[in-house]
């Protein structure tokens, strides 16, 4: 009956079942542009799934540049609102442009569900 | 109103079969309807839990996998402490070693060593898993990093992981999911704090759908 069910089965191996030990962390993601990448918040902050995460914890994750100071999209001052429009949409252009986008060194963001991580575009730090 | 009850008629077939036999036999009967009514149940529930079972612990993910073999191992540093009979082939030989010192271990103490596994030809590599044991700490295993060629030479880094813990002196098996990566060489380079590496198994988990 074993044998039946191992054939049955192709016998192979469910993920499950192979995942009984200790998982490695990744410490880099390398994001899909199409898929991964959702919006661009503001200068120096869009929102992207991770890969290989859970998706509560994964899925349309606000992520903070460091390094990259940015004027918020809500300012009341034109000037300042009118700069933060041009730093969001230099951020979308140099994502959309790069044929890899990577995030490196995560971190928690306090105050909310939101992380730091270090952007590297085509292997290149952005800061 | 004075017909059988629906469910309570005799079969005439069966009570001069049950003449004709003694209560063991009966029994036996009873027995083999039993085992035979519950083999197909038996079977679906276990077909279920391999089909539906399987939902992976990520969403979307169906993924199937087979071990591949591993045609050839070297490493950058030879094996420290018995390292003659200790080899690095003992990482792909299927056996895992007893906790505990020494058994059948492979170690570099106090050293790095860096691997390259052959698997003879390209293949669609899911999950890699390493049977460790730590020894002066839980997290010795500090980090891995892990980088992929298809002809031996040129290899790209692929990423680095960390977070394997484990208890101290006893085997467990670390797992990296690599997604889906298609090559041939894959080159192991794992840092550690503590005592240094022992390791007993190398797995390579191709995916088969």
């Amino acid at each position: 009956m074993a044998l039946a069910f191992c054939l049955a089965s192709g016998c192979s191996v469910s993920e499950q079942a192979i995942q009984a030990g200790r998982t490695g962390f990744p410490m880099r993601f390398v994001l899909d542009k199409g898929r991964d990448l959702k919006e661009t918040v503001s200068g120096n902050t869009f929102v992207a799934t991770l890969p290989g995460v859970h998706p509560v914890f994964g899925e349309a994750l606000t992520i903070r540049v460091r390094g990259l100071q940015a004027e918020s999209i809500r300012e009341k001052d034109p000037q300042k609102a009118a700069l933060a429009f041009d730093q969001r949409l230099a951020l979308r252009r140099a994502m959309d442009s790069a044929r890899r986008v990577e995030l490196r060194n995560l971190e928690r963001g306090k105050g909310g569900f939101w992380i730091w991580a270090d952007l590297y575009l085509d292997g290149r730090l952005i800061q | 109103m004075g017909g059988p009850l629906p469910g309570r008629s005799i079969n005439p077939m069966i009570t001069r079969l049950n003449l004709a036999c003694g209560e063991d036999c009966i029994q036996k009967r009873r027995m083999k309807k039993i085992l035979l009514s519950i083999f197909p149940l038996a079977f679906f529930a276990l077909w279920s839990s391999h089909a539906f079972g399987q939902a992976p612990g990520r969403a979307g993910d169906s993924r199937k996998f087979k071990l591949s073999p591993v045609a050839k191992i070297s490493s950058s540093e030879k094996p420290t402490m018995d390292g003659r009979r200790l080899t690095t082939d003992l990482l792909i030989d299927g056996k895992l070693p007893k906790d505990g010192w020494r058994s059948t271990w492979t170690a570099w103490y106090k050293i790095n060593p860096a691997f390259v596994f052959d698997l003879g030809e390209e293949k669609r590599i899911g999950i890699v898993r390493i049977y460790f044991q730590p020894w002066d700490r839980g997290d010795e295993l500090a980090e891995l990093k892990v980088e992929v060629s298809r002809d031996g030479e040129n290899f790209v880094d692929f990423n680095e992981y960390e977070g394997f813990v484990a208890d101290r002196g006893k085997g467990a098996w670390a797992e990296i999911d690599l997604r889906a990566v298609k090559a041939r060489y894959f080159r192991l380079s794992p840092k550690f704090q503590g005592w240094g590496h022992l390791w007993g198994e190398v797995e390579f988990w191709e995916i088969a759908n």
